[in-house]
């Protein structure tokens, strides 16, 4: 029952299932209900939480609109069939059409039928009292042109001159389909051997292995990457210049390679390419001051981001736990954690703008805020997209394709000499694939120019 | 800048334009057509002058970049693409009164550029994500493809409209824009997707403004195929006036109802 796999069945005896893949209702059909889906996934938020959808549709809607796919409507199961009947269809046309067009391409007769010619419409002939040598010799100036070498077919008392040209352009629609499929083939290519995640790397930090979306495995890229420094640039009016990550890559504890990301410059190393997503600050240390509250002595002290520092005289530990710009409407805010000699912990807020407002009175100090530095973190896009080199080839195929299909036309122009008695008749003819009123316009003015000649 | 105001006297001479091409398609007079052709050509000059002047002007600035980088100069863009295959119709085809049918389109593209409180006509700096080679390929080819659909709209209103059963080649025309349109376009999604590897790391992802595009491509592969199985002439006409309506939402509509990466343009 697969007859769409056999494309050696005749063309004499195909079986309706084929007809109806290689029809251009077939894809015609598809093609608008590819075009409604797609509107449909676009007017349908992809790929949201579904809490998002509950909320907006209500229970039932979700469960309705999740059922058919609508969600995720670009990866369900039946967009792709649709695409993949799609595809089916033009390889089924392709190959029924291309049997057809194969034979006028490389005909195995390499001369004109005089009958055929002489039988299609639109023929203009003239007499002529001369004999067709000389009819001949003097019709070969006016038959020079840009279309092709001048052939000469002769059968008995019969000559036909004929010109030919972009007998291959028959082949250009043929192409942009291909393209098509190649443009499937890039697209399984990066769904089966591709993939994409994104990091956060502080500066100073390593990457050896990447998370992959939707599992919880991590992916081993075969060497590390090292981000040396992070630069954000801006115009005078605020808006962004430049995002650049300075990196190393590492390969066996050495040193291999020094790169910069930037948009629309991304690194590639052993196929893996890193692309500048986004950026961001992250608080490295809190620099606090400690005031002493009767002699008002004051004390630095730098509390690493999420780790401990002592206090003085034996008072414990304090481990940064939150840097917030705004915490109760007071501004910015660090929540510390106090650990006692004790071992007991108490945890409280210091307020960058009001020091004594939920102070500890446990503590001999105040605690000011002198400076939350920060170091940035740059956002990388890492990719593998064996794909590309398909979507590179696919474009360039279709745009050639289509250009071709649409721009050049595969046209024969001839001259029928036909003795008759003792002169001769010369018909004029023509044949094309594409604008037909071109070819007309050529041989009217070939008929003029003939009219006008001194031939006898 | 002085660019913008030659592109508001622009705007202002493009209606006079469809003024005179009107007055010859309502009152059949020869001299209406000359005077219309005589001023969008003129104008058209203007028009070109001031996007190179634009592009003089944003060096000038320190921020040298192709005026191709906002939603006012992709209007600008847009109508100057309009009128130079506007010119194809009019010249190497010989389409009488079809001024009156495409620069119109020009001239609501410019009007709404120049004169819309929401569009800033100011020269900004090309954010990071704009700053590649590709942009220029990508602004081009994508909008002569949109100028050749709104141009094959032009055409399939005035078949529409016309009263004569001689309508060939209007009808043939209106034809050979699709396929020009649809030269582009793919070219435009071409670009636009290779484009988008090197910038945000994949070359398709469904975005609003790709599937959009992609719509589009859609409708006017279908309208290719169709015209296989016969149709031509009023089906034609207004399944390119509904192309043409496709355009339209991926270039604005896209913008405004959805949101999507292409969100900069505002």
């Amino acid at each position: 029952m697969k007859p769409e796999n056999s494309p050696s069945a005749s063309p004499e005896k195909k079986q309706p299932i084929w007809k109806s893949l290689a029809s251009v209702n077939l894809t015609i059909f598809l093609l608008i209900f590819l075009a409604v889906s797609s509107i449909v996934g676009t007017l349908i938020p992809q790929h949201e939480a579904p809490a998002v959808y509950i909320q907006n549709y209500g229970y039932g809607t979700y469960q309705l609109l999740d059922s058919l796919s609508l969600l995720d409507l670009y990866h369900s199961g039946w967009f792709r069939l649709l695409l993949l009947l799609l595809a089916l269809n033009l390889i089924v046309c392709t190959t029924d059409r291309l049997r057809h067009v194969w034979d006028i391409l490389f005909p195995k007769e390499k001369r004109l039928n005089e009958n055929a010619v002489l039988a299609r419409p639109g023929t203009r002939a003239l007499k002529y009292k001369a004999n067709p040598s000389v009819v001949k010799a003097a019709l070969l100036p006016i038959l020079s042109g840009k279309l092709g070498d001048l052939k000469e077919t002769t059968a008995g008392s019969t000559t036909i001159l004929w010109r030919e040209k972009g007998r291959l352009s028959r082949l250009g629609v043929y192409v942009v389909h291909l393209s098509v499929v190649i443009f499937y083939i890039a697209g399984i290519a990066s769904s089966l051997g591709g993939f994409r995640t994104s990091v956060n790397l502080p500066e100073g930090a390593v990457v050896e292995q990447v998370p992959l979306p939707d599992t919880n495995v991590g992916y081993n890229l075969g060497f590390a990457l090292r981000v040396d420094k992070f630069e954000a640039q801006f115009y005078p009016t605020g808006e962004p210049r430049d995002y650049r990550s300075d990196i190393t890559i590492i390969e066996n504890g050495k040193p291999v390679l020094n790169g910069n990301i930037r948009v629309n410059d991304p690194l590639t190393y052993k196929g893996i390419t890193f692309y500048q997503a986004s950026y961001g600050r992250f608080p490295k240390a809190i620099e606090l001051n400690l005031v002493d509250k009767t002699s008002g002595k004051t004390l630095p002290l730098s509390v690493p981001f999420g780790q401990e520092a002592v206090l003085p005289d034996g008072l414990g530990t304090l481990r940064s736990l939150r840097v917030e710009p705004n915490v109760m409407d007071k501004g910015p805010a660090v929540q510390m954690l106090l650990t006692s000699p004790d071992g007991g912990q108490t945890d409280f807020w210091i307020f960058k703008n009001d020091p004594d407002f939920g102070r500890i009175s446990k503590l001999p100090y105040r605690f000011l805020v002198t400076e939350v530095r920060e170091g940035f973190y740059t956002g990388l896009q890492v990719a593998k997209e064996p794909g590309i080199p398909f979507v590179w080839a696919g474009s360039i195929l279709m745009v050639l394709g289509i250009a071709v299909t649409f721009f050049m036309s595969h046209r024969k122009i001839w001259a029928v000499l036909e003795k008759k008695g003792e002169g001769t008749t010369v018909t004029i003819g023509g044949q094309t694939n594409k604008n037909k009123l071109g070819l007309e316009e050529r041989l009217d003015n070939l008929y003029l120019q003939l009219q006008k000649s001194d031939i006898k | 800048m002085l660019s913008s105001k030659i592109l508001a006297v622009v705007t202002f001479s493009y209606l006079a334009a469809v003024i005179f091409y009107l007055i010859a398609l309502i009152f059949k007079t020869k001299i209406g057509q000359r005077i219309g052709s005589i001023i969008t050509i003129g104008t058209f000059g203007a028009h070109t002058a001031a996007i190179i002047l634009r592009w003089v002007e944003s060096h000038k600035l320190g921020i040298g970049h192709a005026p191709f980088a906002n939603f006012y100069e992709s209007l600008v863009f847009f109508a100057w693409a309009i009128i130079l295959i506007h010119f194809i119709a009019e010249y190497k085809y010989k389409i009488a009164h079809v001024g009156a049918f495409t620069v119109p389109f020009a001239f609501l593209s410019l009007a709404y550029a120049s004169f819309s409180p929401g569009i800033s006509s100011r020269i900004e700096p090309l954010v990071p994500a704009l700053q590649s080679n590709w942009l220029i390929a990508h602004v081009i080819t994508c909008f002569i493809g949109y100028g050749a659909f709104a141009v094959s709209c032009g055409l399939s209103i005035a078949y529409l409209l016309k009263r004569s059963n001689d309508k060939k080649d209007l009808d043939a025309l209106n034809y050979r824009m699709i396929i020009f349109g649809f030269l582009f376009l793919t070219a435009g999604i071409a670009t636009g997707s290779i484009w988008a590897h090197s910038a945000w790391g994949a070359y398709w992802q469904w975005d609003p403004k790709e599937t959009w595009s992609l719509i589009t491509w859609f409708v006017y592969a279908i309208i290719l195929h169709i015209r296989l199985r016969g149709w031509h002439g009023k089906k034609i006409a207004l399944l390119s006036i509904g192309g043409f309506l496709s355009v339209l939402f991926t270039y604005f509509g896209v913008n405004f109802l959805l949101s999507g990466l292409h969100s900069y343009i505002n």
